[in-house]
């Protein structure tokens, strides 16, 4: 499932533990990234980060066509065989003549139930949490509407992002290793039928 | 864990199907990266196929068949496959035996 593209950010995701380690540093950056937000800027400009989840998050790929997991959308077959949207697969390279625009990795049958699995997981996963945090600072009886509300704000920004790119995870921590002309290390038997 | 080709070249799957299709590429000297092809799948699904970690649907398995030129259930069985030396040759105790 993941594409042919083998670098996020010169960071190999070639292999499984690569893949691994990749999953783990980008939420351990992201982690980061909104603890030090909170701790320089405070609660109040804490909303900042939800817009910023987004794009966080498509960092990956699936969403989008930058990262190491494949476009989930069908429309990327329909982008591919001529255009979508108006734009135009096969149009030449504004800035590089002759040299195509862009090449797009087909999602098989494969890939569309390990990407619908992996949704399955992800939301299924969320789906508890999500409620009990989004839902949980309600029934505070002592606060506040405006502390509910920046409860809220603050549990809902992990949520956005685990939204966006906890399929993109499950995909790249779970996808084993397969080299297309390796051979399997167990024996084999091959015969040749004479009629 | 991910199944591996048993020694009579099947693979059996989580769900008990088992398959061929290791013996039948490595038979006809096709990298994973040319079936992957002929098929119009990615070579990873070949893999995650020979290794029983993914059951086909119709479509595919009749893609198989056609390329291979075998019935469907020359290639998959819900049983294990018996070695195809014992399927040719018999059970090993003479090779000029005959089939069972």
């Amino acid at each position: 499932m993941t594409a042919s593209r083998r670098f996020l950010f010169f960071i190999p995701v070639e292999t499984r533990g690569s893949r691994r380690a990749l999953v783990i540093g980008y939420y351990v950056v992201f982690a980061a990234f909104a603890i030090l937000l909170l701790w320089l800027r405070g609660p109040a400009k804490y909303d900042r980060l939800l817009p910023m989840t987004y794009y966080f998050a498509v960092m990956l790929g699936g969403l989008a066509f930058s990262g190491p997991v494949k476009l989930f959308s069908e429309w990327q077959r329909r982008f591919r065989n001529g255009s979508a949207w108006g734009i135009d697969a096969h149009r030449p390279h504004p800035w590089l003549p002759g040299r195509p625009t862009i090449e797009i990795d087909r999602l098989d049958e494969h890939d569309i139930a390990t990407r619908d699995r992996a949704h399955y997981l992800a939301y299924s996963a969320l789906r508890w949490p999500a409620i009990a945090a989004l839902l949980g600072p309600l029934f505070l009886l002592d606060a506040s509407p405006a502390q509910v509300g920046r409860t809220v704000l603050i549990l809902s920004v992990p949520f956005a992002v685990l939204f966006f790119s906890l399929p993109q995870a499950i995909i790249l921590w779970t996808e084993p290793d397969l080299d297309p002309d390796a051979e399997e290390r167990g024996p084999q038997t091959v015969v040749k039928v004479i009629p | 864990m991910p199944n591996k080709p048993s020694a009579n070249g099947t693979a059996p799957g989580s769900d008990g199907l088992y398959n061929r299709i290791a013996v039948l590429r490595a038979e006809r000297g096709l990298s994973r990266q040319d079936l992957a092809d002929a098929l119009e799948v990615n070579y990873q699904t070949i893999g995650f196929l020979e290794r029983g970690d993914y059951k086909p649907s119709l479509t595919l398995a009749f893609a198989l068949s056609d390329y291979f030129g075998l019935p469907i259930e020359a290639i998959f069985s819900r049983e294990p496959f018996r070695p195809l030396s014992e399927q040719v040759y018999g059970n090993g105790k003479s090779p000029s035996g005959g089939s069972k």
